[in-house]
């Protein structure tokens, strides 16, 4: 990453005294100014409570947490403090997935690992008719999830649960979304960012395979689709590799993955050939994604 | 003879109070053609056989009929109005010749009468003419800076705030759908104006074009006058800029007519990092329309504004080409109204608006920029416009005749 010049520093302290303490987060005067705006609008025009956020900003505190929000798709979520800020990759695929969902059957949805709620409370949003739940193991953030839920005036499912330890269903579950923690270990010092490092909380992040091994032994025996958001192409080829190896899921399950804007796989999905509730997944997932390559 | 003593008159008459005169162009009043006025008639008879139709009952209610009976209705309405006050115009007329005692006091109520008559004629006329497809349509100012640097950024900034000024006089509901500013937060680079008025769009859409202005810039330490310049778009606003309007439309195009881009982060994304950066660009690629947008914290507000824009754009381009076809097809070269480069002078030291399309002058700036006086200009404008498009009509009645 190049140095922020001297005479950028100068440049901004010249516009707003605060804006030098924003610069290391966003690199760039506009995108500094932007920024800047924002938390005007939303804390108001109070010096010190600018002062304050920007000074935050410097040592890397996610804007988010700071103003409390981010908007995902048309809901505006509630962030805090240990739990992970939703990302507009996973607004992006949420988003299109629902629209993809039937509107006038009767799905029964599932959001493993829900953080702050904001893929199921999408989902239910955008297709009322379906019964959304939500699984959780963090207690802080199935309160949040709760609140925000609240906030929405929009009716989940919530419950505190491991979804590693395989947790009884109370009731049929047709299509399950997850965004699992999915930084290895070793790209977490490397690859990822600092105000995600030192604010975020790991729980939400770190993780390898153990997700979508999961997903492979008990998961995909009792659903007909998931949707699984990924960091790395080895998982997505994982997933796809577990299913190659099982003859009887070979036979049943289409698995594809779908990349993001940024050209990065994001998303391995699946499906099964023949539907229980006569839903033509094949049809529903046709542009999502692709074969992963 | 003239010249003469219009010197004399500067001599005594000081500089600042002539400043403050508006001057119009002074046309001897004309009579409406004979033509529209048989137009006139013509909706009179079928307002007649309407009324008589629903005073018996005889049809269902139908709300297309009832917005053409009220159009009916206005157009009638002022046409008894005008034939009342031209056929008393008439009589001064006839009187001023037959009768030469009296001819003063005829001239004198003539000049009373008169500009309530122009005032009359000139709604006619407009309501005689087919109305514009849009006129209805709420609609959105785009303010770029053209030639002078930062002059014109903030001269751009100033035109921004008239027309926000003019909303909030005339009580129209309007919101900012863009704003960005210079770096120096003088003034700014583009934005994006929304003014949700039924009808704002019939009143505004003579503001697009470039708009020039010449007076000493602040920016200016020899005390100079510059002149710089700023381009208005005026579009119509086809629907509200709301994501869901924004979804439906998104998926009338084809995949590879339009590309989304975001920001591209470097690195990983997703959980790697978090980014607070939501601008979005559209690119329309049978168009090449390219629409920046980054002033919402959410991705998906900032799409649905940059298809909004996207959606007025096209509306546009699509009528420009209908009435381009049709100019076509008359063969004619009548000079447009719109479009044309310079549209307008704000001249600041001598406090004085031109329009250069209808040659119309306002000598008050500081009205005009707060909002309170740009209704005169569009008024005059609209005024011209509707003589130049009844030529236009009458024009092609008499070919038609001819042949």
């Amino acid at each position: 990453m190049p140095r922020i010049r001297p005479s950028t520093i100068w440049e901004a302290h010249r516009l707003h005294k605060a804006l030098p303490l924003l610069l290391p987060e966003c690199r760039a005067i506009p995108i500094a100014l932007q920024e800047l705006q924002w938390i005007r609008n939303e804390l108001g025009d109070k010096k010190y409570k600018i002062w304050k956020s920007c000074r935050l900003r410097y040592h890397r505190y996610p804007l988010q947490y700071i103003l409390g929000t981010q908007p995902f798709g048309p809901l505006e979520i509630d962030c805090r403090p240990g739990v992970l800020i939703p990302r507009w990759e996973t607004e992006e695929w949420a988003l299109d997935l629902a629209h993809r969902l039937p509107p006038d059957k009767n799905l029964q949805v599932l959001d493993l690992c829900t953080g702050t709620g904001c893929i199921p409370l999408l989902i239910k949003r955008l297709r009322p008719q379906f019964a959304v739940g939500a699984i959780e193991c963090s207690p802080v953030a199935v309160k949040l999830a709760s609140q925000n839920a609240e906030k929405l005036g929009i009716h989940i499912d919530i419950c505190t649960e491991d979804v590693l330890k395989c947790p009884p269903l109370p009731h049929k579950v047709d299509f399950i979304t997850c965004n699992p923690p999915y930084i290895s270990r070793s790209s977490f010092v490397g690859d990822t960012a600092k105000s995600v490092q030192l604010f975020e909380p790991k729980l939400a992040l770190i993780g390898s395979l153990e997700f979508y091994e999961n997903l492979c032994d008990f998961w995909i025996h009792q659903i007909e689709a998931f949707a699984y958001e990924v960091g790395t192409l080895s998982q997505c080829r994982y997933v796809e590799s577990r299913i190659a190896a099982d003859p009887a899921l070979r036979e049943q399950w289409r698995v594809g993955t779908k990349k993001d804007s940024n050209n990065k796989e994001r998303v391995v999905y699946g499906y099964k050939t023949i539907s229980a509730k006569g839903i033509d997944w094949h049809t529903l997932f046709r542009g999502f994604g692709g074969p992963t390559c | 003879m003239l010249s003469t003593l219009l010197k004399t008159r500067r001599v005594f008459v000081s500089q600042v109070w002539s400043r403050y005169q508006t001057t119009v162009a002074n046309v001897e009043f004309q009579v409406l053609h004979p033509m529209l006025i048989k137009r006139a008639e013509k909706y009179e008879n079928e307002l007649e056989v309407l009324e008589q139709k629903m005073a018996t009952g005889a049809m269902h209610f139908d709300v297309e009929r009832e917005k053409h009976f009220s159009r009916l209705s206005a157009v009638v309405d002022s046409y008894r109005k005008y034939s009342d006050e031209i056929s008393t115009y008439k009589e001064l007329q006839v009187m001023m010749v037959e009768d030469p005692s009296l001819r003063q006091e005829a001239e004198q109520e003539m000049k009373e009468i008169e500009p309530n008559l122009r005032k009359i004629s000139s709604t006619l006329l407009a309501q005689l003419l087919p109305p514009h497809p849009f006129a209805e349509r709420p609609c959105i100012l785009e303010i770029r800076p053209g030639v002078g640097g930062i002059e014109a950024m903030i001269f751009a900034q100033d035109l921004l705030n008239m027309y926000i000024n003019y909303a909030q006089n005339k009580r129209w509901k309007h919101h900012l759908i863009s704003f960005n500013e210079n770096e120096s937060g003088s003034g700014i680079v583009d934005a994006i104006l929304s003014m949700d008025e039924v009808g704002a769009y019939d009143k505004l859409k003579f503001e697009a074009g470039v708009h020039r202005v010449q007076r000493i810039p602040a920016t200016e330490t020899k005390g100079r006058t510059h002149t710089s310049t700023a381009a208005v778009v005026v579009l119509p606003q086809m629907a509200e800029d709301s994501e869901r309007e924004a979804e439906n439309y998104e998926r009338t195009f084809k995949p590879d007519e339009i590309r989304i881009d975001v920001m591209r982060a470097r690195g990983k994304g997703g959980q790697h990092v978090n980014t607070t950066d939501s601008a979005v660009r559209l690119t329309h690629y049978p168009s090449g329309i390219v629409i920046n947008m980054q002033n919402e914290r959410s991705q998906h507000k900032n799409k649905a504004k940059a298809f909004a824009i996207l959606r007025a754009r096209l509306a546009e381009i699509e009528q420009k080409e209908k009435e381009e076809n049709a100019r076509k097809e008359r063969k004619d070269q009548v000079s447009t109204t719109d479009r044309s480069d310079k549209v307008r002078t704000y001249n600041f030291p001598q406090n004085r608006i031109t329009d250069h399309r209808c040659g119309f002058s306002l000598h008050d700036i500081e009205g005009t920029m707060a909002g309170e006086r740009l209704d005169e200009i569009i008024e005059a404008m609209k005024t011209y416009d509707s003589d130049v498009r009844a030529k236009q009509l009458l024009n092609e009645a008499d070919e038609t005749t001819s042949v």
